[in-house]
């Protein structure tokens, strides 16, 4: 077999491949709209953030296979790092996170965020997810940019 | 409101726009078989910034907690009684970046220990994603505030399972037992493998009044990998009073899992009486 007719098979191979992978079933796709916004906040002066907050709630997409059991499960910051080593405190609380089976900011089953929990996608299998969250700025709190990583682990249950 | 406290206002209106998104990873499950001893993962990035990505393997399974909730029990040294497959699946490329819109293919590849057994061996695939740093923005000294960049990053869990050999399936239901709590039908079943690998069927329910109409159904995927004791609910809400029948059946029968992969054997049924009051 020549080089390019062996390239061509190849590429056949892996898009045949490629195309049983996304075959079963729909793919699960996590997808970040908004992220978690504390506005202005007053130093010395902590400030919430609510998960039902258009504007300020971190929001998340899912996207899958309907009825399917997916465990979710959030790290959270105790802190964010910023300039010269200071670092600004950050809080989540049990109810700072709510699961909508409908999409819908105003209908959420709230959730701790500390602890993993487990949804069920709808039967069009979209839902959102939506964090809330404290920062607590020190009175001294000093100016820079901030940063910390949220991790949001997703797991299929059903396999 | 003091001078200090307005200079000290802290800029947190305009965060770092570092909002990532996971890549999209298919197929939530990899069969890799003995012969061949290599499977793949295809990674897509839909958005429109680069993501990293990084790809580890780590042994766990689906089981319930004390609620009969389904939960992923993950354990980072499993013993040498559990027949992971963590240790020795490797990837590559183990870290990528995904350049926006494209795909990635993954290699999933095997190598078992010399006279592995047959059988059936498992490990979870995670796929660590995160959006690449974005370049700093230029400074801006006339700003005394502080700005937050709150990254996300993505960890999907998906199944992999390795086997070797004859591999048999099935699964056990016992102890099927149900009561009405507010306005759902709460209800609970052991169940157990039958074979040598895990079960990954169907569970359906049905709740029947005394002249044999269904008045409440559901269906749940499940993956036996050791005992569990999952619970369900059904809605009972306006239900009238009296007998009814809960009725379960497990089977086989999954979209989601290649025809070729799946394990026969026969559609286990149990069924409990129930009154609601």
């Amino acid at each position: 077999m020549s080089r390019p007719a062996l390239a061509v098979l190849v590429s056949a191979c892996l898009l045949a491949a490629a195309g049983r992978a996304e075959a079963q079933g729909r793919p699960l796709r996590l997808q970040g709209l908004q992220p978690l916004n504390f506005g202005d906040v007053l130093a010395g002066v902590p400030l919430h953030a609510r998960r039902t907050d258009p504007a300020r709630s971190g929001q998340f997409e899912l996207r899958g296979t309907k009825d399917q059991d997916l465990m979710l499960q959030f790290a959270l910051p105790d802190a964010m790092s910023g300039p010269g080593g200071a670092s600004l405190r950050l809080r989540f609380d049990a109810g700072d996170a709510g699961y909508s089976a409908t999409e819908s900011i105003t209908i959420q089953q709230a959730v701790d965020p500390r602890s993993p929990f487990t949804v069920r996608l709808p039967t069009n299998g979209k839902a959102r997810l939506f964090l809330g969250g404290t920062v607590e700025p020190t009175a001294d709190q000093r100016g820079g940019d901030y940063t910390a990583t949220v991790t949001l682990t997703v797991a299929y249950l059903g396999v | 409101m003091t001078r200090a406290r307005l200079l000290l206002l802290l800029a947190l209106g305009a965060p770092v726009p570092a909002m990532a998104q996971g890549v999209i990873v298919a197929p939530h499950l990899v069969h890799v078989d003995h012969r061949l001893r290599s499977g793949q993962l295809i990674l897509l990035n839909p958005g429109t910034r680069p993501v990293e990505v990084e790809v580890s393997t780590i042994f766990g399974y689906p089981g319930t907690d004390s609620a009969g909730r389904v939960v992923l029990v993950t354990e980072p040294e499993p013993g040498p009684d559990r027949p992971s497959a963590a240790g020795w699946i490797q990837a590559y490329p183990r870290r990528t970046t995904v350049p926006p819109g494209e795909r990635q293919v993954v290699r999933l590849l095997a190598r078992p220990p010399v006279a592995l057994p047959d059988g059936e061996y498992w490990t979870r695939i995670v796929v660590a994603a995160r959006e690449a740093p974005a370049p700093p923005a230029p400074a801006d000294s006339a700003v005394e505030g502080v700005k937050i960049g709150l990254t996300l990053e993505v960890r999907t869990i998906i199944a992999l399972i390795y086997r070797k050999g004859s591999v048999t399936g099935g699964v056990t239901a016992s102890g099927l037992s149900a009561r009405v709590r507010g306005d759902s039908l709460d209800f609970g079943v052991e169940l157990a493998r039958a074979g040598t690998g895990a079960w990954l069927g169907m569970l359906r329910a049905e709740l029947r009044d005394s002249a044999g109409t269904v008045r409440a159904r559901d269906s749940s995927q499940v993956a036996v990998y050791y005992p569990m004791a999952p619970r369900y609910r059904l809605p009972v809400a306006g239900l009238s009073p009296g007998r009814y029948r809960l009725r379960l059946v497990l089977d086989g029968e999954r979209d989601d899992v290649p025809p070729e992969t799946r394990l026969p054997h026969p559609a286990v049924r149990d069924s409990v009486e129930v009154m609601i009051p």
